[in-house]
């Protein structure tokens, strides 16, 4: 009976507990249940080679240094044997003290390439869809708007001809990292919260798929994997992160991590760097001398939705 | 009567450069078969690179490049083509450039001036050509940026001379605010790391002017888009398919 009970406790998803230690409340086992069952039902279709160390592992803010290099060792042989590789590296590295990342976005050069948005399909081994990609799961949307109104209900996603088209601005919409966030308060599992770096993340193996955080996005940034990713061997990126880049499961929201992979080790995210006209910032919001705070003071800048309160990490600017 | 004869002088002197001037332009505008002979002399610059594309940005807008592209000197010294090293204001300073000059780029590719020759060759007239600086709107020519005796330096309005690798001043010049927003990094385009603890200064590269604009027709080029998302009919962007539906 102990052994069980010391079973339950370790599954218990608690990065915030709010119950007393060694207890179980009524609303925490009721959440158990839903993530076993979900869990057990999903399981299956997550991976090819169902492993029972998959199906025990821990939530990651509970698992322990030692835990969390067997994880990574694991599923770095995994993303091997499945893509014919062996350069492989799941990476978990944490946040930087001092640190708190910011994004501001020019809207008077962004010319709606859309070179963002595929940049960063490839940086994140995102689902690449058919074999024309045409149905690959995207971070990032740009949108072609009226010049004049920041009215999205009248913007178009899907324009095809050459850019910039005269009378219209672009807007590329992602993930906002908000401080505030709605989706990391709907998650039912908390197999979603955001950074101390300001970072809002996925524990892959923790998601139940329900998709609440997608509904209560206000910026359309999270996407579920309606099918099991099709990534070829050739284009997959084998150098990720655990709450980043490395290949998902079926049945699993994800969502931009500003390339989580990539900006802890101080490089910028890929759509920064792929940018043709410089109309992505990026840096650290608590370094005065940063160019997201300069452009904080010096420019005018505004925040999408600023009325639904969410407190993004994530600025828009004209200059 | 000094002054009446000072008036007089200067007056025949704008009449003088009137005359010498107006058959230039007569002929460009009204003789657009006029051959190389009519105009040589006239546009010395546009002789050789106003038939072709100028094109300053190799590396951007050529397609999904990460990493700049790079070129060995003779010392075989590894550089960012052309311009891309980051360098520090006070580097950009000195005389010493490490931005490649015109000679610099002849002697690389092999080639030899020869206006003539070039221009009879590939069927090219001078008269096609004159018109391709969209700079200024106007009211700018050659001579107000490159150097008449030496032209591996640039020059400023007040004559000072610079290299090719201190060419962001005399953009900012004109365009002072965004030489202040590029100096800071607010404006222009950065590779490389956020981090100025991590990142090297080798690694970080930040572009400079002539990289994204061409200095000849600054305004950006406009391109075609990647490929478009595919609307799921019930997601929030299904409104542009309604909206395709409702055209046919």
């Amino acid at each position: 009976m102990n052994k069980k009970m010391n079973f339950v406790q370790d599954l218990l998803p608690k990065p915030k507990a709010r119950v007393k230690e060694g207890e179980v409340g009524r609303r925490s086992f009721i959440k158990l249940l839903t993530a076993l069952t979900a869990g057990a039902i999903a399981m299956p279709e997550k991976s090819e080679a169902f492993s029972l160390d998959e199906f025990l592992q821990k939530h990651f803010h509970q698992m322990s240094d030692e835990e969390k290099q067997k994880t990574m060792a694991r599923l770095e042989g995994e993303y091997n044997e499945k893509y014919s590789r062996e350069d492989f590296s799941v990476d978990d590295t944490g946040p930087q003290a001092g640190v708190k990342y910011g994004y501001a976005l020019n809207l008077s050069k962004c010319i709606g390439c859309r070179k963002c948005t595929h940049a960063c399909v490839d940086e994140n081994n995102q689902h690449r869809g058919s074999e024309e990609r045409e149905d690959q799961v995207e971070y990032i949307r740009v949108l072609e708007m009226e010049k004049g109104s920041l009215d999205v209900e009248k913007s178009v996603h899907d324009y095809t001809h050459e850019v910039p088209a005269a009378g219209k601005y672009y807007m590329p919409v992602q993930c906002h990292h908000c401080n505030d966030a709605p989706c990391v308060k709907a998650c039912p599992v908390e197999a979603t919260w955001q950074e101390p770096d300001g970072i809002v993340v996925v524990d892959y193996n923790w998601c139940i798929g329900c998709r609440y955080c997608a509904a209560a996005c206000p910026y359309w940034a999270r996407k579920f994997n309606w099918t099991a990713p099709r990534i070829p061997d050739e284009e997959v990126n084998p150098d990720t992160h655990y709450l980043g880049n490395r290949p998902r499961y079926k049945g699993v929201m994800e969502k931009c991590t500003f390339c989580i992979n990539r900006v802890r080790k101080g490089l910028n995210p890929a759509c920064h760097d792929i940018c043709p006209t410089g109309s992505r910032k990026f840096g650290n919001l608590l370094d005065k001398e940063s160019v997201v705070r300069r452009i904080i003071d010096q420019k005018r800048i505004f925040i999408l939705k600023e009325e639904v309160g969410t407190d993004p990490s994530f600025y828009y600017f004209f200059d | 009567m000094p002054a009446m004869n000072r008036s007089h002088m200067t007056l025949a002197l704008l009449v003088a450069v009137a005359v010498c001037a107006l058959p230039a332009g007569a002929q460009v505008t009204a003789d657009r078969e006029a051959t190389l002979s009519d105009y040589h002399g006239y546009f010395p610059c546009m002789d050789c690179h106003g038939d072709q594309e100028t094109i300053a940005t190799p590396r951007i807008l050529e397609e999904e490049h990460f990493e700049p592209l790079e070129w060995e000197d003779d010392d075989g010294v590894t550089h960012l083509v052309p311009f891309g090293k980051k360098l520090a204001i006070g580097d950009l300073l000195g005389e010493e450039g490490s931005v490649p000059t015109p000679s610099d780029k002849l002697a690389r590719i092999g080639a030899r001036l020869n206006i003539a020759s070039y221009m009879d060759r590939n069927g090219l007239s001078p008269a096609d050509s004159v018109w391709t600086l969209v700079h200024g709107g106007g009211n700018l020519w050659c001579l107000d940026c490159h150097n008449a005796d030496d032209r591996d330096k640039l020059v400023m309005q007040n004559g000072d001379l610079l290299t090719f690798n201190q060419s962001q001043f005399l953009c900012g010049s004109c365009h002072g605010p965004v030489l202040e927003d590029w100096t800071v990094g607010i404006h222009g385009k950065t590779v490389g790391f956020w981090d100025p603890a991590v990142g090297d200064e080798e690694e970080t590269v930040r572009m400079m002017c002539v990289e994204c604009h061409d200095s000849h027709r600054p305004a950006f080029r406009s391109m075609m888009p990647m490929p478009a998302p595919v609307l799921r009919i019930d997601g929030p962007g299904a409104r542009s398919d309604h909206k395709k539906e409702a055209a046919h």
